[in-house]
């Protein structure tokens, strides 16, 4: 296999959290706690989980959003933190996002052809003409008419916004998507409009995806690889096949159990196990799955399992037997 | 209330319609909406935003946001006719008749009563009965809904807790009457899936404990496929079809309702392009003539563009409101 | 809790220390000082005696080490001598004081027990024709000035119509007992209740407007509450909650009003008396009075945040406290 267009290893993020009026610390968040993910050029990988698992943490600490509190990302190789300006800029202009709510992603007072230019200016791409060129040229990809590209967001639906976000991912020509639930805040219908395009612009361009979603359909669909997040860890990570086929973590089981299915007749008692996920602020000891873990073992409280198994890793003491 | 042999529908809404005057014009949110829910029964009602679905469950609550208006319909509930009340009535039925719960656990939930004590006013606005009393009925429903150590949670405020269990919170307010019908508007979107999964399988065990009829919301289509006994496809303000769960999903009959459950991507097809609905759902005020899925319709036709077709039976419980259908 | 109302205690004796010096200073850079009081009322004064006289009085000296062996004194519990009334000034504050604190606390009584019923209904009936009429009201008594408010009040009440008295705390000749005093009490409780009646009404109507499109108000009304219990039980105390503050921010507004209202009606109370104090002089008194506001206007924010979080349980000040009352 090719290298990598991006890895990340060992990242950790603990939020601190600020008590009473003054600021003491009164805990911290465990956003991440040392995660291991790689994607290749042309690939997508989904980070899945729920919400208070780190995948929007993940996400914003690749987009540089957020800086970790230890661990490297490396784009080509070359640690993005202590590389040259130049590469730096680099490797910045080629890893852009889209994210989950196009109603606040989008600056209400810029119209359309501004939004989409902005990375372009940011990058110091191209002159107005070349500008205004990409511009269109984008905006006609997403199936947004440049003749559009006047009016402002609050003029289209939530569709078409989500659109204009990802034409905006798309000018200057990156190499990486990072999407964060993309499609969560549009309806049903438009759901799979979306997602048909951002399969069509990866098989036309030979993007890389990092996918943030809650839905195991949604990582089936359109996921090479998969990491199952849960409490800052990932609990396991496998090729999108292997994962579905053989599901090894009892918690990417639960969800794959609780995930509806259309169709799929009334839900039977007993699939998920009882109990919620517990607080970042302050985790279980050892596994941090183990308090609802139907197959919890004595192991599972005391220590964290390590992810191993190389293509298909999983972090268990006790992982569900191969069907 | 037992009269000559057959028991009334647990809720029956019979030609309901829906208006929200606006500046440019009137805009009829439910359009002629019929549908009956028997006891112990689930009907899911599926559609997108503004398909009139939430608009539906607040107009049998009574509960329309100004300026919304019910312009047509009769809603009975275990036979007995509910619409057109005076406000002193529908709030005595309220709570106690019909249920409701919400979409947003926390916002639903006053921040500044603790959980236990917004559970026992729902029981004590309709019990003469003193504090101790209210207080063991929340404590015991607090248990029902499998909140863990009911006393200590009693006095936890809605910040305090976590989602599943506001929303665990607010089934147990609702229920706490046992009413005849429960109204669940997205109770579920808000969760996280596995809480989701959680939370169906708490009403399907407390319906079929308590018998009440459920009116289930939901834009999902997998969520109402796991609770509903039969479905009512929305678009646009009008019921589009309406059929047993299990028909409805082996069998559509409806462009619409084909469409949107072809779209849903499902665990095991990776390999095959989304069927994708064009175009988007119309405005309010802009609907096409006709069938107002006619623009979106691949088998639309001009006959679809002369009249709404209306929802009929084709000889079975399966009724779909397209003249298309049999060609299907 | 105590450990926060301790902190709270703590940088409000902080900012008074401040305040001390800054009105110290202020008050210094007045023109004109006792001794320049002392030449125009005894024309005999010679330049020496005043230099002489200075010197005695410590005028001489530079500001810091004046106000060092000020408030030297003062920590010790020696506030100084007022120098038109020729007592100390600790002695002289609390008759004042307790007539202010008759006045606002009754203004403000009446003005809460009007606003919040007001407030209610108006929400309530949002642009109905009784949220107009109170809405015009609240104008009027948000813009008319306290002075010719007064003004007027005097003109009907004691001129037009005398039936109460224009000014004083009791009748000349005494006697009057509690009957007299109440009947002193009518047109300044009046005055300022009118000025701070609208703006408190306009804090309730806005907060409830909010309040009542809430999702739990919804809630409320599907588990079958009724309109009155809606509003006052459901709605009121979630609105209670923004309009605490902004009322405890207002306070020094009140005081201000208040300092206007009693001059206008001579009624001898905390107003008067830092207003007299400053025109004529008399340092110690303008000093102790005015840093006695700024304490009061500190504590009223401290009751504010305090009732704040009593109000809503959202808000703890306690670090690893849960915020259960």
């Amino acid at each position: 296999m090719t290298a990598p267009l991006l890895s990340a290893e060992g990242l950790f993020k603990h939020f601190p959290l600020r008590g009473g009026l003054f600021g003491r610390r009164a805990g911290k968040v465990h956003a991440l706690n040392g995660i291991d993910f790689a994607i290749w050029p042309g690939r997508t990988l989904a980070l899945v989980g729920e919400s208070g698992c780190g995948k929007t943490t993940a996400a914003r600490a690749v987009a540089g959003l957020i800086r970790p509190d230890a661990g490297r990302l490396l784009f080509r190789g070359k640690d993005v933190a202590t590389a040259s300006g130049n590469d730096r800029k680099s490797a910045r202009r080629a890893m852009q996002m889209v994210f989950q709510d196009p109603y606040g992603s989008l600056n209400p007072r810029l119209n359309v052809n501004a939004i989409v230019a902005e990375p372009l200016v940011i990058h110091g791409i191209g002159d107005g003409a070349a500008r205004r060129d990409r511009v269109a040229e984008v905006l006609a990809q997403v199936g947004i008419d440049p003749r559009d590209g006047e009016r402002y967001p609050h003029e289209f639906s939530g569709g078409q916004r989500q659109r204009i976000a990802i034409a905006r991912a798309l000018a200057p020509e990156p190499e990486l998507i990072i999407a964060d639930e993309p499609l969560s805040a549009l309806d049903v219908s438009i759901q799979s409009q979306v997602l048909n395009l951002l399969k069509d612009i990866q098989a036309a361009r030979g993007l890389a995806f990092l996918f943030i979603t809650h839905d195991l359909a949604v990582v089936d669909y359109f996921a090479d690889e998969v990491a199952v997040m849960y409490l800052g860890h990932i609990v396991e990570r496998a090729p999108r096949a292997a994962l579905f086929a053989a599901p090894r973590h009892p918690y990417t089981r639960t969800l794959l159990a609780a995930a509806p299915r259309p169709g799929g007749g009334k839900r039977r008692p007993g699939a998920v196990p009882a109990g919620e996920v517990p607080s970042p602020i302050d985790p279980p000891a050892g596994c941090p799955f183990h308090p609802r873990c139907p197959r919890a073992v004595s192991a599972c409280r005391e220590t964290m399992p390590i992810l191993s198994g190389g293509d298909h890793a999983f972090a268990c003491h006790n992982p569900e037997p191969v069907p | 209330m037992i009269n000559a042999g057959v028991a009334p529908p647990a809720l029956e809404v019979e030609d309901l319609a829906v208006v929200f005057p606006t500046r440019r014009g009137d805009v009829l949110a439910v359009a002629g909406v019929s549908y009956a829910i028997g006891r112990g029964r689930t009907l899911g009602i599926v559609g997108e935003s503004g398909s009139g679905k939430s608009m539906t469950a607040l107009a049998v609550m009574g509960l329309l946001p100004a300026p919304g208006r019910m312009t047509s319909g009769r809603i009975h509930v275990g036979g007995d006719l509910v619409s057109g009340l005076g406000e002193d009535d529908m709030t005595r039925i309220r709570g106690e008749r019909i249920g409701m719960i919400f979409q947003e656990p926390m916002t639903a939930l006053n921040p500044v009563f603790s959980v236990g004590a917004q559970i026992a006013e729902a029981w004590s606005l309709h019990r003469k009965a003193g504090r101790a009393e209210a207080r063991d009925a929340a404590l015991a429903l607090l248990d029902r809904v499998r909140i863990p150590e009911p006393s200590r949670r009693y006095d936890d405020y809605p910040h305090q807790i976590s989602g599943g269990q506001r929303q665990r919170a607010m089934i147990a307010m609702a229920l706490a009457c046992k009413p005849e019908v429960l109204i669940a508007d997205e109770p579920t979107t808000a969760l996280d899936v596995t809480i989701q999964a959680q939370i169906i399988e708490l009403l399907l065990e407390i319906q079929s404990e308590m018998g009440m009829a459920i009116q289930f919301i939901s834009h999902n289509l997998g969520v109402i496929s796991e609770i509903a006994d039969d479905v009512a496809v929305m678009y646009a303000g009008r019921i589009v079809e309406y059929a047993p769960s299990s028909r409805l999903f082996e069998s559509p009959r409806h462009p619409y309702t084909r469409a949107l459950i072809a779209t849903i991507p499902r665990v095991g097809a990776h390999d095959t392009r989304l069927p994708a609905i064009g175009g988007q759902v119309p405005h309010p005020l802009a609907l096409p003539p006709g069938c107002p899925f006619s623009d979106r319709c691949p088998l639309a036709d001009d006959d679809c563009r002369k009249a709404v077709p209306q929802l009929t039976t084709q000889g079975d419980a399966h009724r779909v409101a397209c003249i298309k259908a049999e060609a299907t | 809790m105590i450990r926060y109302i301790l902190q709270r205690l703590g940088e409000s004796a902080a900012v008074i220390a401040l305040m001390s010096f800054v009105i110290y200073a202020l008050i210094g850079l007045m023109p004109g000082d006792p001794i320049d009081l002392m030449i125009n009322s005894d024309p005999r004064l010679t330049p020496a005696d005043a230099a002489r006289l200075r010197a005695v009085y410590g005028l001489d000296r530079p500001l810091v080490d004046r106000y060092l062996s000020w408030a030297a004194a003062a920590i010790g519990g020696d506030f100084g001598n007022s120098r038109l009334h020729v007592r100390p000034v600790l002695d002289v504050m609390p008759g004042f004081l307790l007539n202010t604190v008759k006045l606002m606390g009754l203004s403000f009584i009446l003005s809460v027990a009007i606003a919040i019923p007001a407030g209610v209904i108006a929400a309530r009936r949002q642009n109905s024709r009784l949220d107009h009429v109170i809405n015009l009201l609240c104008f009027a008594g948000i813009s008319v000035p306290v002075f010719w408010l007064a003004l007027m009040l005097i003109i009907l009440f004691s001129v037009m119509m005398p039936i109460l008295p224009a000014s004083g705390i009791a009748s000349v000749g005494g006697g009057g007992g509690i009957m007299d005093a109440a009947r002193h009490l009518v047109l300044p409780v009046a005055t300022l209740t009118i000025f701070s009646v609208g703006s408190y009404t306009r804090f309730v109507r806005a907060a409830m407007i909010e309040v009542l499109r809430q999702d739990y108000i919804r809630t409320a009304r599907a588990k079958g509450a009724g309109p009155s219990r809606i509003v006052w039980v459901h709605a009121l105390r979630n609105a209670m909650i923004p309009v605490v503050t902004v009322i405890a921010l207002s306070f020094g507004t009140l005081f201000s009003g208040a300092l206007i209202t009693e001059t206008m009606f001579a009624y001898p109370g905390m107003g008067k008396l830092i207003y007299d104090s400053i025109m004529g002089n008399d340092y110690n008194m303008a000093l102790v009075t005015l840093l006695f506001a700024t304490a009061v206007t500190l504590a009223a924010n401290l009751l504010a945040d305090l009732a704040y979080a009593w109000l809503d349980p959202r808000i703890s000040y306690a670090a690893g406290e849960g915020a259960r009352p």
